[in-house]
């Protein structure tokens, strides 16, 4: 063997030590949490669906404000598509529903992260903090450029709910509800 | 099985996992042309967007690109079928190999938002590839990264398993039916399924942890319980793929499997 063979070996050793390390939550935040590990994602998460199962459909309700000020009423963009069984070859539009969920997941975390604040300064930094992160960014990108119904509209605000059947009736959770931001 | 013939077999299932996920990508035109939700320009990592390659990642990441993507993973599936059947020079593999890692690079740091664990699966097997039998002609070395794969593999199972069992929904036979319900992950047939036998969502759930949980230790077993642990697995992904749509995780986590059977038929 080597010192070729010996660097590398040890190398995937490491990482595979690593690997199975970050699957631990509290490893995960507090000890290893170095960013760069995070910014490239060089190391996996394979915790699928636990331990919270993903039993939420993210909905996203929009209003539209127009230019004499009047506000339309809420409506809720019909993003989701009825699943087929051919999803199994070909299923493009998950992408879009995962985009919508990470959306949500990022606000959540952003928000849990910046709650415990009760003054006032502190509590504008949390919200300013909640509309700089990825999800809600990637929220509003996708809101303010759906197409205009009415030359009119000059501004949008959204709700982003999660809801659930999981107990037979349906429950609608809200997470977040934007500010207006201008679509022009 | 030869290591070259698990390593070409991995690369056919990588190259099939690239190609469905970047076609699928290039068919969402809308969502991937500028001011899109999947728009490079305001998704894409910063430390991407801010290199110096900007203009040229913008093209590679816009809808033609990843058709180009896409059709140059098809390419090397139909590449990697011809070197399994035929005889041929490892160094022809080894490119193969690289073509396919540069494929999964470009596909993983494409965005953050919107990727999931068959992603991750597919880029930390395609770096495996890419060190362990592109570079390097030495058999210690190809043996690392088959059991680095094989590694990642029971781990995925194993976290996955043992997350699981620390959930209440997942001990309580809640999360298969409330996953199932819902319109992301489920369909007409799962949600009138659970309706008309709620009593099988708790053996979905036990089941589902205790295969994930136990499937590292099918390398201690003969044969028969070894090939069963293995025939589960494959059932399960495509049961995955089927009832929730998660087509990508059948290809990208099934690149891992050549690696399992190498170690479990040739090592142990």
């Amino acid at each position: 063997m080597s010192w070729v063979d010996g660097v590398v070996g040890s190398l995937f050793a490491f990482w595979l030590s690593l690997s199975a390390l970050w699957q631990i939550g509290p490893i995960r935040d507090r000890i290893l949490g170095a960013s760069f590990i995070w910014r490239f994602r060089l190391l996996p998460i394979y915790t699928f669906f636990a331990p919270n199962p993903g039993i939420y459909d993210t909905r996203i309700l929009v209003r539209e404000k127009f230019e004499d000020g009047s506000l339309s009423s809420w409506s809720e963009i019909p993003y989701m598509i009825e699943r087929s069984w051919f999803d199994i070859i070909w299923n493009p539009k998950k992408r879009i529903q995962k985009f919508f969920f990470d959306c949500v997941a990022s606000i959540k975390t952003t928000y849990n992260t910046v709650r415990n604040t009760e003054d006032d300064t502190s509590r504008d930094i949390r919200d300013a903090t909640i509309k700089l992160s990825d999800g809600y960014i990637g929220m509003l990108n996708y809101i303010l450029h759906l197409p205009l119904k009415d030359e009119t509209i000059i501004a949008r605000q959204f709700i982003v709910a999660e809801a659930t059947q999981a107990s037979g009736e349906r429950v609608v959770i809200p997470v977040c509800r934007s500010d207006f931001h201008p679509v022009k | 099985m030869t290591i070259f013939d698990t390593y070409t077999l991995t690369c056919l299932l990588l190259s099939i996992s690239g190609a469905v996920k970047s076609l699928e990508m290039a068919a969402l035109k809308y969502e991937l042309a500028p001011r899109g939700i999947f728009d490079w320009n305001i998704i894409g990592p910063t430390w991407m967007r801010r290199s110096p390659a900007v203009g040229l990642l913008a093209r590679i990441y816009s809808p033609q690109g990843m058709m180009g993507i896409g059709l140059t993973c098809t390419l090397c599936g139909f590449l990697s079928v011809l070197f399994i059947l035929t005889d041929v020079a490892p160094v022809y593999g080894k490119i193969l190999g690289t073509v396919i890692f540069a494929c999964m690079f470009l596909l993983y740091y494409r965005q953050d938002l919107g990727t999931d664990g068959a992603d991750q699966m597919s880029f930390f097997v395609s770096i495996a590839v890419l060190v362990c039998f592109c570079l390097s002609s030495s058999e210690f070395i190809n043996l690392v990264g088959i059991i680095f794969i094989a590694g990642q593999l029971c781990i995925s199972y194993f976290a996955s398993g043992f997350s699981k069992l620390f959930s209440s929904s997942w001990r309580q036979g809640l999360a298969a039916k409330g996953v199932l319900s819902t319109h992301t992950y489920g369909n007409k047939f799962t949600q009138d399924f659970f309706k008309r036998y709620a009593g099988a969502s708790l053996l979905i759930c036990w089941a589902t942890i205790g295969w994930e949980i136990l499937f590292p230790f099918i390398f201690f077993f003969d044969g028969g319980i070894f090939f069963l642990g293995i025939f589960v697995g494959i059932v399960f992904h495509l049961s995955v793929g089927l009832f929730m749509g998660l087509n990508a995780f059948v290809w990208a986590f099934g690149a891992a499997y050549p690696s399992v059977i190498y170690i479990g038929t040739q090592l142990l």
